[in-house]
This record gives structure tokens, C-alpha cells and sequence, in this order.
């Protein structure tokens, strides 16, 4: 799952990215309006944090830019501003959730994921696919209940196909939403990487279709 | 700020004096004009009155003599009718065309014009091209075989020459009336505005912090204004007061946690310390917060309100939104007639917090009310979860004034919705729902009018 962070305090957005990063997601970050409104306006995000103070674009005039193009990324908005009307502002511009500052990094990483998980379309926080499970609150993955390890990159790639199940997700479409915008990778370590998860969760779950991507098997029924 | 703001408008001064000016000066205008128009009239009237008794006199003294010819017996008293181009003439023309003139028309001849045997009166020119004014009649006599025209002329001179006399005399006696009345009315303005200057100078020392407030005493008129002037800075001085207040309790409540803070720095820190402190701060800074915004909405302001039912449906449409995953339903009864008196960030920052709260303990429904009562607007927000008993509500809703025993996230959204409705002159009530849960109430008595 890959996120935009948009803040302009450079120690809560490293704070932000290191703790987001921890959790599961490529990160990027970007500490000003126009950089963040430019990235998530060409780059596919999974859910974006928006700060509504920015300098030179604020934070609403993101969104409705955002929602005028018909971007339909899920957005948390970060606010130091509490009052409801200044909320209600924020929500008519397009946010989906808000988080008052100051906040607790656990709060927004929770919000975050619900927000994910809504978006692509469940409503409970643990997501079944035949012998696994994603609990997203933790971030934990299990196989016939018991947990399996995974490293940082493996763990994106598995909750992306296990929030998309059935469907065959082109590698680049994996790519993007695995790997933050300064990662140096090519298909190959993706390649090497999903060999590693179907060591680890059993080889026929994830289906290579070929020329197209690959798929995670939804049992039948 | 536009153009139009930033240039003062018409001084009232100006606008007393080119007023009454403009108008004296019409008045005036008119009212000599209509005078030298009549004085004109009656001269010329009396002019040609004269002329018609000269020329009365003159038929009573023509005879006709045994021969036909047609003489005047006795001069007519003028002396200017025996003076040669005196510009005072009389003639007399026989049915034969043979003239009778004035010594003073010489030999020239003042074209006589059919009439009949009616005094008329005309006007031509004279031999010296003098302006005259002529009255004429046929006379018959018996024996003569054709009417005998006679005629007089008057020099119309002499009148006009009165007349642009009287004129000269009329406008400066009317001017000098004008310039009197001019000044009158200047006296008059600077006289009747002085109050105003007055109070300028009265607010120019309540800025300038000689002052708290107007003091003047003022005519009836500005009065309501100097009170309304009053209200406003004393109003102010509240709020000032007030937010002197709470900067002052924000202050001093951050010092206690930043004490703390800065203890454990020196030593090893301990994190749930840390978190205790800095939610501490948090809590004090939104209760402050929430106060110091709500402080602008304090001051009952008269002419604005709100629609209850607009406000709470797009709250609703909010918080479905944030709590999609608990499937809550939202039930309203609020009538087109529930009004807010008040700001609508004041009535969003009520609602809203009231709605969050139920949406946190509701099993499934959470229900808005509102009911204008005649004397005051309630609304009521209830839940069906198990949420906080009254007494717990309560005793958050009191919590946020004291930072001890404070639980983080509990009920410091109801002590901001308490501080505003007390704010309001409101009271917030909190009591068991129907529904199973919390119901909690805030009442806003209607401000009087008048």
C-alpha cells in the first residue's frame, strides 16, 4: 500500500514516513502544497495525508482541485484547526476522515488503513482469502491462523493483492503501489520477492498470468 | 478595501450648506424675477393709462371746421409735443389724407393703422428710431364723409429706463438678503453638527486610552448612537477582559505539564509520563481553544440565526461518513421552525461534538430533536448505546476545567458544547434516552425583543 504524506513541518513528516513506514506502506512525502498536490495528482496512490495548513496551496484547495479532476483517492486531512466548522469545510472540499493535531501516530496509521480497506471495498477490518487472513489494524498476516513473517516489501505486496483478491493486478500496477517514488527497482527483485511470499504462504494461492500479472486465488463459495 | 470606501462621503457640512444654498439661491432666483416681471407690467400699464388719457384729451380738444378740415383747438399740456423729435408725438389723419401733426413730429409721419373706433395700443419706432408706444381710435364726426384717425406716441424710453433702475435696486437689495441668509445657515450647520464634532473628539480620547468610554452629554438625536457606541467598546472591553483571562489560565495551566516535561528530560524519560503531560496540554489547549472561538458568538448577535435542521443533516452526512463501518442511522425530528439565534460555527460546534459523542456510544441510532418552545429553542442528541451514565456525562462535561483525574478523549467535545451554551446564556441537561443511551439537551432562551 502506498501513501502520500503532504506536511510542512519536516519533523512530523519524517516522523510521519518513518512511522507509516513501519506499518507496512511506501511512503513519499511532500513539504509543500504544490509538490503534493502535483504527486497526488499524477502518481496512484493508495490514500493520501493531507495537511490543510500548506504553504502555497493550501490544504482544501488541494482537494477540490483533487475532486474537480476526478481523483477519487481516499484523504485524511491532519489539522491543527478543531473547530467543527473548520472540519465540515474539509469534508465538503472532499476529505473522507480527519485527525486533529496533536494527534497519536497509532490514530492516524488506524484511520489510514480503514481507509484503504474501505475504499477497495470491505467493510471489516480483517480481510479473509481462503487460509489467509489480514488483520489490518495489526498489520499481521495469517495462514490457517498462524502468523507468518514477512519482510517489509513482501508484506505490501501480499495486503495489495489480498485487498484485491480475484483480480489479475498488472505488474506495474503492483510496482506502483509497493515501491515509494525513490526506490530503484525493477521486475525482477518483484519477480525474486513473490517467489519468496509463495514460499511462505503455498505456491497456488498467487497465480502468475502470463503477460498480464498475476492474481490472488479466491477459494470457491 | 474598494475605492468607494476609502474616500470619506460628502461632509455633512457640505451637504447642509450646498444644500440650503442651492435653494435660497432658486428662491431667490424666482422671487425677484416674478417681482421685476410685475413692476414692469404695472410702469407699462400706467404708461399706456397715460397715453389713453393724453389722447382723450386730444379728441376733446379736435374740431372740425366749416371747411372739413380737422383742427386741434388748444394745445395738449406737454411741452414735449411742441420739442422736435421729443419722441412724444400726436397726429391726426382726415378721411382726405391730409395730416394734423405735433410740432415735434416735424415732417415726418407716424404710418397710421386701420382700426375702427376702439382704443388700441401698439408699438413701433419714431423718426429716431426711438422705441414708442402708440394709442390710436377712429373718431366720425358728423359731416365728414370717412372716420378721422388719431393718434398719439409716448417715448417708451423714459419707462425702460425706470424699470432697469428698479431691476439694479432689486438684485442687490436681494443679494444682500441672500449673503445674510448664507451666513445664517453656515452659523446654523456649525452650530447644529457641534455634537457630532463633539463626539468625534470624545472617541478620538477613547482611542487615544484617555478614556474608557463616551462621556459627552448629546442631543437626542446622536444619543442612541453614543450608546450604541458604548455598548460596543464596553462589549469589547469585555471580551478583551476575557481573553486576557484565558490566555492567562492557558499559560498558567501549561506550566504545571512543562514543569513535568522538563524534569523528565533531565532524568531518563519516561514515556507514559511524557504522554500523561502532553495530553494534558492538549486537553487545556482545546478547552481554551473552544472558549476563545466561541467568545466571538458570546455577544448576542441580533439578526443572525440558523436553520437547526440544515446544520444537523450535513453533520450527519459527515459523521455517516467517519463511522461508516458502525452502519448508524441517523433519525431527525426538527421542524422548519427551529432556528438558531446565533453564529452558525457556534451551532456546528454544539451539534457536531453532541453528534460525534452519540455516534461513539451508539449501538445503531442516533437521534436529533429540536422544538421551539415560544420562549426558547431546545435540542436534544441521543443514543442507544450504553455509553456514559448522565452523572458520568455530566461530570465530563465539567472535566475539562480541571486537569487532574482527566481521561484522555473523554468528554472534552461535552465541555466545549457546556462553555458555549453557557456562553449563550443556555443550559445543557443530560438524562436517560428512550433509545436506551445517553440523551443530552441544550436549551437557549429567545432573547427578548425590544
Amino acid at each position: 500500500m502506498r501513501v502520500l504524506v503532504v506536511e510542512d513541518e519536516p519533523t512530523l513528516a519524517l516522523r510521519l514516513q518513518q512511522m507509516l513506514e513501519t506499518a507496512g506502506f511506501a511512503v513519499d512525502v511532500a513539504y509543500d502544497g504544490e509538490e503534493g498536490w502535483h504527486l497526488g495528482d499524477t502518481e496512484p496512490y493508495d490514500a493520501v495525508v493531507l495537511d490543510l495548513g500548506l504553504p502555497r496551496i493550501d490544504g482544501v484547495t488541494i482537494l477540490q482541485r483533487w475532486r474537480e479532476a476526478g481523483r477519487t483517492v481516499p484523504v485524511l486531512i491532519l489539522t491543527a484547526r478543531s473547530r467543527w466548522s473548520e472540519k465540515i469545510a474539509g469534508f465538503n472540499a472532499g476529505a473522507d476522515d480527519y485527525v486533529t493535531k496533536p494527534f497519536e501516530m497509532e490514530e492516524v496509521i488506524y484511520r489510514l488503513r480503514a481507509l484503504i480497506r474501505r475504499a477497495s471495498g470491505h467493510s471489516q477490518p480483517e480481510l479473509a482469502c481462503g487460509p489467509l487472513r489480514l488483520d489490518t489494524n495489526a498489520g499481521r498476516v495469517t495462514l490457517n491462523g498462524d502468523p507468518i513473517q514477512l519482510t517489509a516489501h513482501e508484506f505490501r505486496i501480499l495486503s495489495y493483492l489480498i485487498h484485491h483478491p480475484g483480480r489479475i493486478v498488472s505488474r506495474t500496477e503492483l510496482m506502483e503501489h509497493v515501491y515509494d517514488r525513490h526506490f530503484d527497482s525493477d521486475s525482477n527483485t518483484l519477480e525474486v520477492l513473490l517467489g519468496r511470499i509463495r514460499r511462505k504462504v503455498g505456491a497456488e494461492l498467487i497465480q502468475t498470468v502470463r503477460g498480464q500479472g498475476y492474481m490472488l486465488i479466491k477459494p470457491e463459495g | 478595501m474598494t475605492e468607494d470606501a476609502e474616500r470619506p462621503a460628502l461632509s455633512l457640512s457640505v451637504r447642509l450648506v450646498a444644500g440650503a444654498m442651492v435653494w435660497l439661491g432658486l428662491m431667490l432666483a424666482i422671487g425677484g424675477g416674478a417681482l421685476a416681471l410685475a413692476f414692469r407690467e404695472t410702469v407699462e400699464r400706467e404708461f399706456s393709462h397715460r397715453l389713453d388719457a393724453m389722447l382723450r384729451g386730444m379728441i376733446a380738444a379736435t374740431e372740425i371746421a366749416p371747411d372739413g378740415s380737422v383742427t386741434l383747438v388748444r394745445p395738449l399740456g406737454d411741452p414735449r409735443f411742441e420739442q422736435v423729435y421729443s419722441g412724444w408725438y400726436w397726429q391726426l389723419a382726415e378721411p382726405s389724407g391730409r395730416l394734423v401733426r405735433s410740432r415735434s413730429l416735424w415732417d415726418a409721419v407716424i404710418a397710421p393703422v386701420d382700426g375702427g373706433a376702439e382704443l388700441r395700443t401698439r408699438r413701433t419706432v419714431g423718426p429716431r428710431d426711438e422705441a414708442l408706444l402708440v394709442a390710436e381710435r377712429d373718431l366720425h364726426f358728423p359731416g365728414l364723409d370717412g372716420p378721422v384717425h388719431a393718434l398719439i406716441a409716448g417715448n417708451t424710453g423714459e419707462v425702460q429706463e425706470g424699470v432697469r433702475r428698479f431691476d439694479l435696486l432689486l438684485v442687490s437689495a436681494l443679494g444682500l438678503l441672500g449673503a445674510g441668509l448664507a451666513v445664517a445657515i453656515l452659523i446654523q450647520v456649525r452650530f447644529g453638527l457641534r455634537p457630532l464634532r463633539a463626539m468625534a473628539a470624545d472617541l478620538k480620547a477613547v482611542r487615544d486610552g484617555e478614556q474608557p468610554r463616551l462621556s459627552g452629554h448629546y442631543p437626542r438625536e446622536v444619543a442612541p448612537l453614543a450608546r450604541a457606541m458604548n455598548d460596543v467598546l464596553d462589549k469589547d472591553a469585555e471580551l478583551i477582559e476575557r481573553a486576557r483571562t484565558h490566555v492567562g489560565n492557558l499559560a498558567h495551566g501549561l506550566k504545571t505539564p512543562l514543569a513535568v516535561l522538563s524534569a523528565e528530560a533531565e532524568s531518563t524519560p519516561d514515556v507514559t509520563v511524557l504522554r500523561r503531560q502532553v495530553q494534558a496540554m492538549r486537553s487545556l489547549i482545546e478547552h481554551h481553544l473552544g472558549r476563545a472561538s466561541a467568545v466571538a458568538g458570546a455577544g448576542r448577535s441580533l439578526g443572525v440565526r440558523v436553520p437547526v435542521g440544515e446544520v444537523a443533516h450535513s453533520l450527519a452526512a459527515i459523521l455517516a461518513r467517519v463511522f461508516v463501518e458502525r452502519n448508524l442511522s441517523f433519525t431527525f425530528a426538527i421542524p422548519h421552525t427551529a432556528w438558531f439565534r446565533g453564529h452558525a460555527e457556534d451551532l456546528e460546534e454544539i451539534l457536531g461534538n453532541l453528534m460525534e459523542n452519540a455516534c461513539k456510544w451508539a449501538h445503531s441510532t442516533v437521534r436529533v430533536s429540536a422544538e421551539d418552545t415560544g420562549d426558547g429553542l431546545v435540542i436534544t442528541v441521543e443514543d442507544d448505546g450504553p455509553g456514559m451514565t448522565p452523572e458520568q456525562a455530566a461530570e465530563a462535561s465539567r472535566r475539562g476545567k480541571r486537569l487532574d483525574e482527566m481521561a484522555p478523549g473523554w468528554g472534552l467535545g461535552l465541555s466545549i458544547v457546556s462553555d458555549l451554551v453557557e456562553l449563550y446564556g443556555g443550559n445543557t441537561a443530560f438524562g436517560r434516552s428512550a433509545l436506551g443511551g445517553l440523551a443530552v439537551s441544550v436549551g437557549f432562551a429567545h432573547p427578548r425583543s425590544g
